[in-house]
């Protein structure tokens, strides 16, 4: 009933809506899962990896959580997405279009991009507490401004996997979608990227979803910058997240309006303009980082 | 025998089991296309295998055929049949060695025999709890739990549950372990009887 009592249109019903499906988000049991798995293992990274320099590779530890809480985020969004859809009849005799539940979805993408951020936030003052090698690529050897956008491809990463949970949930209807989803997005990243990575053209790895910026200890106690600009990276990312929202709000064919398809374009120039930004600013090579002894292993 | 074809051939949610095969193949084929990067891969192509398992016990009439005279447990024993599918292709993928990947072939049978069998078993065990389909869920879930130690593999000390040219005797023990506990979730889940 609270449905039916809700504003047919405006900022307050969509507000409704977005509370809700954030809520559901936040209570899902798979989100949580991978919330506890993500914080757990960076936990216990700190307390069993940290060596006599500090906490080792801290730039590449965004990864576990983009990891455990992004792709957790694909599947819940994707049973939430498709959760209405028994009672799609019902619901299509309520007030409001599909597109406008898409766009209440959306706001599904706000529990794990706040655990992102927690888990950025958290990754920065373990490092501030405990410290790094002074030849760790971290601020210091490092410009702050691609440092914080390195650590902050977590939260958007989360974000973005909502999001495509959500596309996902709108246009795959067989059961087994989500787990062909999360197993193509990991192949497709890494073989997107591995192979350019050691070559002179590392740069155009970034068209893939989690591009890496840093490779861990290399063999002889040096880590290896990978090029790219990382802040215009991390806004492609975000261009990203709007095209999955547009697609997902593109399956209601009443949403295909003049102005909508613009808005399409418009975005879809932004993602081209970004990568293109991304791939030719920044490092223009991959940097090696001053040896750190203890580290090397060769 | 006839009638267990039978309900097979309609009961058992092929375009699932089928399509995650499909997925398997795929990176059967990427596996040898970049053996290089069979670290990942190859539990990729696991995943692949595990969800299709998750979709063996799918039944959306699950309430009314759970108390047909034929019973639940002809039911769960004969749809376990089905995870052979995965499994056969997983066996059929390490004896091939696609890209010439060194992979430790027993001790990877192991891997991909005991994971089908936990799969497959929770998956039993959630049909018996009158969940009428576990895969929905449990794919997804399992994908992501089979691909997660690679992430393990690169940040700790641990070693890797995937090592790719030879099989040492800790791993080979941690498949073990989960092989008993698939074994002994399928024991639970094909008691005689609805719910435990």
């Amino acid at each position: 009933m609270s449905s039916l009592s809700m504003p047919a249109s405006g900022i307050a019903g969509h507000r409704a809506m977005a509370v809700i499906e954030a809520r559901r988000m936040a209570r899902h049991p798979v989100f949580v899962l991978g919330v506890a798995l993500g914080f757990v293992l960076l936990g216990l990274y700190v307390v069993l990896v940290d060596d006599k320099t500090g906490i080792p590779v801290a730039l590449t530890l965004p990864l576990l959580g983009a990891f455990y809480i992004g792709l957790t985020s694909v599947i819940a969004a994707a049973r939430l997405t498709r959760s209405t859809e028994v009672a799609v009849e019902a619901v299509a005799t309520a007030p409001g279009t599909e597109a406008r539940r898409t766009l209440g979805l959306a706001a599904a993408g706000i529990p794990p991009f706040l655990a992102g951020l927690v888990f950025s936030g958290a990754l920065v003052v373990a490092v501030k507490e405990i410290g790094v090698a002074p030849q760790e690529w971290w601020f210091g050897t490092l410009p702050d401004w691609q440092v914080w956008s390195i650590v902050l491809l977590c939260p958007v990463a989360c974000l973005d996997g909502a999001l495509l949970g959500v596309l996902t949930g709108r246009w795959l209807r067989f059961r087994g979608a989500p787990a062909m989803v999360v197993v193509a997005l990991i192949v497709v990243t890494l073989l997107g990227q591995a192979p350019l990575l050691e070559t002179s053209s590392s740069e155009w790895r970034l068209w893939v979803p989690w591009a890496i910026f840093h490779t861990g200890d290399n063999a002889d106690g040096t880590q290896t910058l990978i090029a790219g600009n990382p802040a215009a990276y991390l806004c492609y990312l975000l261009a990203l997240g709007a095209l999955a929202v547009l697609g997902a709000m593109w399956h209601d064919r009443t949403a295909r309006t003049p102005r909508f398809r613009t808005l399409v374009a418009a975005v879809v120039a932004a993602a081209l303009a970004l990568f293109v930004l991304a791939a030719t600013t920044g490092n223009h090579d991959n940097r090696v980082s001053d040896p750190i002894p203890s580290r090397a292993t060769s | 025998m006839s009638a267990r074809f039978w309900y097979l051939r309609r009961g058992v949610a092929w375009h699932s089991v089928l399509g995650a095969c499909g997925g398997a193949t795929i990176t059967a084929f990427l596996l040898a296309r970049w053996p290089d990067d069979a670290f990942l891969l190859a539990p990729a192509l696991l995943a692949c295998c595990a969800a299709a398992a998750a979709f063996v016990y799918d039944e959306d009439a699950l309430p009314v055929v759970a108390v047909t005279p034929r019973g639940a447990s002809w039911r769960r024993v004969n749809r376990l049949g089905v995870a052979l599918v995965p499994l056969s292709l997983w066996a059929v993928v390490v004896s091939v060695r696609p890209g010439h990947v060194s992979l430790a072939q027993p001790g990877w049978w192991l891997l991909g025999g005991s994971t089908v069998l936990l799969v497959a078993g929770s998956a039993a065990l959630a049909s018996r709890r009158l969940v009428p389909t576990p895969g929905a869920l449990l794919a997804p879930v399992v994908a992501l739990a089979v691909v997660a130690p690679v992430t393990f593999a690169g940040l700790f000390s641990w070693g890797t549950l995937y090592p790719i040219d030879d099989f040492p005797d800790p791993v080979r023990t941690v498949w073990l372990g989960v092989a008993v506990s698939g074994a002994a979730v399928c024991a639970v889940a094909l008691r005689p009887g609805l719910r435990p």
